[in-house]
């Protein structure tokens, strides 16, 4: 194999190469200054990189604002946090976890993988790009600010909350321009011979994900202009600063927050086959799977949990309501099924054949993530259920908690599993793994009390009611313990990733013994370098290419022992 | 001075067709959004007018929405929408001149359609704060306004390279996707003409 190109910038570190690479022939171009490099960078890398350390950094922030928020519902009363605040830092607990953490987490792995994946010598789009980073960082930023200056949905200060609703629009509209940078790189930058449907999973995922947010984002984004139209002229519409959550509250609810854990299951059905150490079996579907969770989109056109209610309504409303459950509550329980039953597939063809599969750390966060998908999604089959009476109460939080725990474990597991070919080096498979472990308890620890208080009628969100005492107490109790959790995995994760991504081993190119492009270019990769394994013949061109070498090797040494 | 690395080679595959597709589709998404959000308050509206027993009626007593230059905004884009079709028509026929004629009349076109809807707030004459109509019909048209400034601004830029001979009978994307763009503008319209000027 021989890996030919041109750089477009210098790579951070030598590169390292394994037994599956050959060398690079690069023109370097001469670097920008270090940290002016950063800035201005248009390397899908980097700013791959860059979504991935903010986004981890906003992530340990907003676990701290949950758990204090989770704790201030164990008993009535300020205890932790004043009273005035506590609903606008719920709101920013819900749209900070959505839109500065797991969105661009899962985005910046899409951005710096994607086209390694696909082998391209860049993203499709990379000045867009960058903008799409710069602008989301810098909104988030004003997001923040906005909050700190008490604005966001239901904040008194009315110019802040303002200035909540215009950096809101920037942020959808940044972070819809980093999709379509995604959907743009597998729709048009796909190596000669690979079709649409020999993209790797992940990539897969991240292109029906791309085009969900898409399609998805800009109605949140129309929404949000006409809420701040209305607050800032008028506020006779809408009902002022309190009634923005009510209108932006679908974007982090059933079923938009399936939108948002697609790229987990991508992940883990990249992961099967690698921890298996062979071809996928029935792989089409895999794909077909993953295409089934866009129906998640649907989500921008409902707004809001559609119910179930058969009570007084005609034959065809009561068919109309059946699709409409079929669609936003059954259909996204199958792709989380399928993953891991066709990714069983995979590893039981392994055991049968006699190999040993080797599942690397990064499976148990992306297995983690999945099962906590899969999970959200059944809790999320009750919801609509008017007799239940779910609707409105913490039940429909702990949907939303699992989904989203589930994009940042995924995000996490994504991190560790392509660091060494980002950083060129590897995190200790031990640390991560105890890691996915303590994720995954704080998931289920976060999410899970709120099932129960949910049919206890806990209700959505609120920190003062009547009815605190008993099963409920201890369920917030729970839901504190599991937040701090997570935010200790997530600042465990990053203290990780600074001192392995620096100073830990340094690996080859490909040292999970993968079976897509990426890890047949040099680590760490840059833009520029593609592989040059000729034209693209199956799903699994790396793989192809080892087993054309054993196949050699071994007619060779028959032809030698004849000789 | 710092200026941007080299950025990798211009991507395959109808790059520039494909993202200004991704960008028509958030843009309809984004319209559907304001759209919507309309739809659901003004029904808001109506429903508290029925309970209060009061006239049902969403638009303020007195006022009548200006339909003619709606209407004639609506030919307009679609008269916009064809001649944008003939700029792709012409520039696969390596015909530039003709290129550039349409291109211009999308630019006037649009101008038009900008001057009617300045028309129609004029002769609406209610203030953004005078009603919850007033507030979602400026919220609505003034996001579809800014969707025309942008489709102006891409009909100058398309138009100037197109005369300096950067597109071709074989390179035809930056016209189709100048044309895309003014299509989906056209469809947009139809919309915004029918929830907001029609239904009222």
């Amino acid at each position: 194999m021989t890996i030919t190109d041109t750089r477009t910038e210098e790579p951070d570190s030598a590169a390292s190469h394994g037994p599956g690479a050959a060398s690079a022939s690069a023109t370097v171009t001469a670097p920008p200054a270090r940290v002016a490099g950063w800035l201005v960078s248009a390397d899908h890398t980097r700013i791959g990189r860059l979504y991935i350390g903010t986004s981890l950094l906003a992530a340990v922030a907003v676990l701290v604002v949950g758990t204090l928020v989770m704790a201030e519902r164990i008993d009535t009363g300020g205890t932790f946090l004043p009273t005035d605040t506590i609903d606008q830092l719920t709101t920013f607990l819900w749209l900070g976890l959505a839109f500065l953490v797991v969105v661009p987490l899962l985005l910046g792995v899409a951005i710096a993988v994607v086209p390694l994946q696909l082998g391209a010598p860049g993203i499709a789009y990379p000045r867009a790009a960058a903008l799409a980073f710069w602008g989301w960082f810098l909104s988030g930023v004003v997001v923040v600010a906005a909050y700190l200056a008490n604005g966001g949905p239901g904040g008194g200060e009315a110019d802040a909350v303002d200035v909540f609703l215009v950096s809101f629009i920037v942020l959808l509209a940044a972070l819809a321009l980093g999709a379509a940078c995604v959907a743009g790189t597998v729709i048009t930058q796909r190596a000669p011979g690979m079709g649409l449907l020999d993209v790797p999973p992940f990539s897969f995922a991240s292109l029906v994900s791309a085009g969900a947010l898409l399609l998805t984002l800009p109605v949140l984004a129309g929404t949000v202009a006409l809420l701040f139209v209305d607050h800032h002229y008028a506020r006779i519409v809408f009902g002022g600063n309190q009634g923005i959550m009510g209108e932006m509250g679908w974007s982090v609810l059933q079923p938009q927050t399936y939108v948002y854990a697609i790229p987990a299951l991508g992940l883990l059905a990249e992961l099967f086959p690698v921890a298996a150490g062979r071809r996928q079996p029935t792989r089409a579907v895999v794909i077909g799977a993953l295409g089934l969770a866009g129906a998640a989109t649907i989500g921008g056109a409902m707004q809001g949990t559609p119910t179930l209610d058969f009570d007084g309504v005609t034959p065809i409303q009561g068919l109309g309501q059946l699709v409409l459950y079929g669609i936003t509550a059954l259909l996204p329980v199958l792709p989380f099924l399928m993953v891991f039953g066709l990714g069983g597939l995979a590893l039981k063809s392994a055991v049968n054949s006699g190999g040993r599969p080797r599942p690397g750390a990064p499976f148990g966060f992306a297995v983690a993530a999945v099962l906590m998908g899969l999970v959200g999604a059944l809790v999320g089959v009750l919801t609509p259920i008017e007799d239940l009476e779910l609707l409105g109460t913490v039940y429909q939080e702990a949907q939303t908690y699992y989904l989203l725990f589930a994009g940042l474990l995924a995000g996490m597991g994504a991190v560790a599993y392509w660091g060494p070919k980002l950083w060129g080096r590897q995190l200790p498979e031990k640390a991560v793994g105890g890691l996915a472990a303590l994720g995954l308890l704080g998931t289920v620890l976060a999410a899970f009390p709120y099932v129960i208080a949910g049919f206890l009628n806990q209700p959505l969100g609120a920190v003062d009611w009547d009815d605190l005492d008993g099963p409920i107490q201890i369920c917030n109790v729970a839901a504190t313990v599991g937040f701090g959790l997570l935010a200790l995995t997530v600042i465990g994760f990053g203290l990780l990733a600074l001192r392995g991504f620096a100073r830990g081993d340094v690996v080859g190119d490909d040292p999970w013994d993968a079976q897509t492009l990426e890890w047949a270019v040099p680590s760490p990769a840059v833009a520029g370098v593609v592989p040059d394994l000729g034209l693209v013949r199956s799903p699994e061109p790396l793989l192809d290419a080892k087993e054309a070498v054993s196949a050699g090797a071994s007619a060779g040494a028959t032809d030698g022992g004849a000789a | 001075m710092l200026a941007l690395p080299r950025a990798v080679a211009p991507g395959r595959r109808h790059s520039l067709l494909v993202g200004t597709s991704f960008g028509v589709a958030a843009g309809a998404a984004a319209l559907a959004g304001l759209l919507g959000t309309y739809l659901v308050a003004r029904e808001r509206e109506l429903d508290a007018l029925r309970d209060a027993g009061e006239t049902v009626r969403f638009l303020p007593d007195g006022i009548l929405m200006p339909e003619i230059p709606a209407n004639i905004m609506l030919f307009v884009f679609l008269g916009a929408s064809v001649m944008a079709q003939w700029a792709v028509y012409a520039i696969r026929r390596a015909d530039r001149r003709h290129t550039a004629m349409a291109i211009g009349l999308v630019f006037l076109f649009g101008v038009g359609a900008l001057n009617l809807q300045i028309a129609i707030y004029r002769e609406l004459g209610v203030g953004l704060t005078s009603s919850p109509f007033a507030t979602l019909f400026y919220g609505v048209t003034g996001g579809f306004l800014i969707a025309l400034l942008v489709g102006l601004v891409l009909a100058v830029v398309t138009a100037f390279r197109s005369l300096g001979g950067r597109y071709a009978a074989t390179d035809t994307d930056g016209v189709a996707a100048f044309a895309l763009y003014w299509h989906f503008l056209a469809v947009a319209f139809c919309a915004v003409w029918f929830v907001v000027y029609v239904n009222k």
